[in-house]
């Protein structure tokens, strides 16, 4: 047995279902052993290696399990460095193994050689360069471990040539070598008898859940907590699915593009439980006036996550889902009737709203979705305008059904993504949301949806621009429009049919109905639809970049606004 | 004004590369590493970086990141004023 077929035994032994590749000189070993070793993993065939990474993220999204990618040297390798630092900022178990020139010619510039080692530590948790052919077994488990593990992320292996086609002679059960790794840890019992006592003394509390309760898979655990303590939930981008925004106690989104009632609450809270959420800069705004007045309590898993942004009266390296086990053994029922009444006038006076005066809006399509699909459906998304219309309209009541790059805010994610969760998740409806200027970074993997007849439902909200710049520009920089008009674009009705998906557009709020159900009637190929919407549309609410949450614009503005000092 | 002068002991694993990740850490966060010292003592288990470092604002940040890494086993930090 050479090297390449001890990998893909070590990747059976993981239980991996999918490889999504791209092959290239140094990577022939690995392929050539994917049909040698008889294995029942599939391997799927993209057309560039980030759509690779970003379909394994989808995948990885939509299951919990690692998605796992397959490239080659040099600028395959380089493909994939965007997909990585998506995962790694949004904290999203994958593996990437890559092929690599053969050891004697490292660090000799030889063809297609990249130093990926180095180029990829910091948008990893981990990676390798495999020195050994009998360390393969070993450094794949810990890969899979360190991925999986603690706060998830990105693990690469590198691979040279020699390696993989070297003879194995070590063993497939060799154990893991990490003795500076810890993941386990004992939750501080003290420290939650403080959250316990805060909570029971607060008239406003507002419970935060981020991506960490989704990790964690506590989701009902969640649900038990909040309605025990009567206490609302705001969730992050990310969050999304964390509690069922179709709950009484759910808040919706929090932060720039949150809703007016999330983002009054945590103005108002008295008490803010953040259950594994970092303090995103998209949610605090203005760190000094944030929760000033509030007792705020972080429970993360991630130790250097815990007083970076915001200082927590309480802050606990915790698992979400142990936390919130061991939360509930020792808090006592309560009521928040005035609270939740006071949240609920605010539902009524600021809710999210839309109209098509002016025509067809992204909103109005993502809506009509939302009830055609019965808010069912995976939902994957680019970045951008529609990508927060989506995560106000599409409300997500279910664990891993909201796919989008939150850390990152990368575009062309939401297609590929789209096509990791349909393999995932054979069974079910997978729309991927998407901006005109997203798709068109990575379109080409409509052959790959095709090659498979994924029945991805694709909805290009087209305003033939990059609206969120677009956005910026009117409201901060004296609408100069600078880079950001995308007129030229193809006709992506029938783009989507030379690849040999359907093609439908929709012009109208009239007909998005009609469209959307004919869209959902196919089945046995992906579907493209082009809408054609309102092309100078605005994002509302919003919150200035670095400006506290009190400043949140609700309606379209009247003046000129500054240029926002924060973030970016 | 004294400058606030940070010592960091790092006991990490003898890899390549361990020493580019840590050093990321601090360049990342525009912190000029003043001095470090890198050894592996015969008969134990981890090699040992010594890192010293001058006003950092945040020298926790730096900490918890560093413990991070999986190569890292433990840090310690002392300070003074110099």
């Amino acid at each position: 047995m050479d090297g390449a077929t001890a990998i893909i035994k070590a990747l059976e032994a993981q239980g991996v279902e999918y490889i999504f590749g791209y092959s290239g000189g140094a990577a022939i070993p690995i392929f050539d052993a994917i049909i040698t070793s008889k294995t029942a993993i599939k391997l799927i065939l993209v057309r560039h290696e980030q759509g690779a990474a970003h379909m394994a993220d989808g995948y990885a999204r939509a299951t919990g399990k690692p998605g796992v990618v397959l490239v080659t040297s040099g600028p395959g390798a380089g493909n994939v460095v965007t997909g990585l630092m998506t995962a790694h900022m949004d904290s999203v178990p994958m593996i990437v193994i890559c092929g690599q020139q053969i050891r004697p010619m490292l660090g000799m510039d030889a063809f297609q050689e990249a130093d990926i080692f180095n180029i990829t530590m910091p948008v990893v948790k981990h990676n390798y360069l495999a020195r050994e052919t009998n360390d393969l077994p070993r450094i794949i488990a810990e890969a899979f471990h360190l991925a999986t593990t603690g706060r998830p992320g990105p693990v690469l292996v590198d691979v040279p040539k020699d390696v993989s086609s070297g003879l194995f002679t070590g063993t497939h059960d060799e154990p893991m070598d990490l003795p500076a790794y810890t993941h386990s840890h004992k939750i501080d019992h003290q420290k939650l008898q403080n959250i316990a006592t805060a909570w029971a003394g607060a008239k406003r509390p507002v419970i935060l859940a981020g991506h960490g309760v989704l990790i964690a898979k506590a989701g009902a655990e969640l649900a038990r907590l909040a309605e025990t303590m009567d206490t609302p939930v705001t969730t992050t981008l990310l969050g999304k699915g964390a509690f069922p925004e179709t709950h009484r106690l759910s808040l919706g989104m929090l932060g720039m593009h949150g809703t007016a009632y999330a983002n009054k609450a945590v103005t108002e809270c008295d008490f803010l439980l953040n259950i594994g959420s970092r303090f995103d800069d998209r949610i605090v705004g203005d760190v000094s006036a944030f929760c000033k007045d509030a007792f705020v309590a972080h429970i993360d898993i991630d130790a250097s996550e815990l007083h970076k942004i915001i200082n927590a009266a309480v802050a606990l390296k915790a698992d979400a889902k142990e936390a919130i086990a061991a939360l509930r053994q020792v808090i006592k029922p309560h009521k928040h009737s005035a609270w939740n009444e006071h949240l609920d006038a605010y539902r009524q006076q600021f809710p999210l709203k839309y109209n098509n005066g002016r025509g067809l809006t992204m909103q109005h399509v993502i809506d009509a979705m939302y009830k055609l699909t019965k808010g069912e459906a995976i939902v994957t998304t680019d970045v951008g305008q529609h990508q927060m219309w989506a995560a106000q309209f599409y409300k997500t009541s279910q664990p891993e059904h909201w796919i989008s790059s939150g850390g990152a805010g990368t575009m062309g994610f939401g297609f590929p993504a789209a096509i990791g969760a349909q393999f995932a998740r054979p069974g079910k409806t997978v729309v991927a949301f998407v901006g005109d200027g997203g798709f068109q970074m990575t379109l080409f993997e409509l052959a790959t949806a095709c090659i498979h007849k994924l029945p991805i439902k694709i909805v290009v909200l087209n305003n033939h621009y990059l609206g969120m710049v677009r956005q910026w520009q009117e409201l901060f920089y004296d609408n100069r429009e600078s880079g950001v008009n995308l007129e030229g674009n193809p006709d992506f009705v029938k783009l989507a049919e030379a690849y040999g998906a359907a093609g439908i557009s929709i012009n109208s709020p009239e007909e998005t109905e009609a469209k959307l159900r004919e869209a959902l009637a196919i089945t046995d190929r992906p579907v493209l639809i082009n809408a054609e919407v309102v092309k100078t549309e605005n994002v509302f609410p919003m919150i200035p970049a670095g400006a506290p949450l009190t400043q949140m614009i609700i309606e379209p503005p009247t003046e000129q606004l500054t240029k926002p000092t924060g973030s970016t | 004004m004294l400058d606030i002068v940070y010592t960091l002991t790092l006991a990490v694993r003898d890899q390549p590369g361990v020493l580019v990740r840590v050093a990321q850490v601090f360049a990342r966060r525009g912190c000029n590493i003043s001095r470090i010292h890198v050894e592996h003592p015969a008969g134990t288990a981890w090699s040992k970086m010594t890192i010293t470092v001058k006003n950092v604002a945040r020298i926790d940040q730096i900490t918890n990141q560093l413990e991070k890494l999986v190569d890292v086993h433990s840090v310690t930090i002392t300070g003074h004023s110099a």
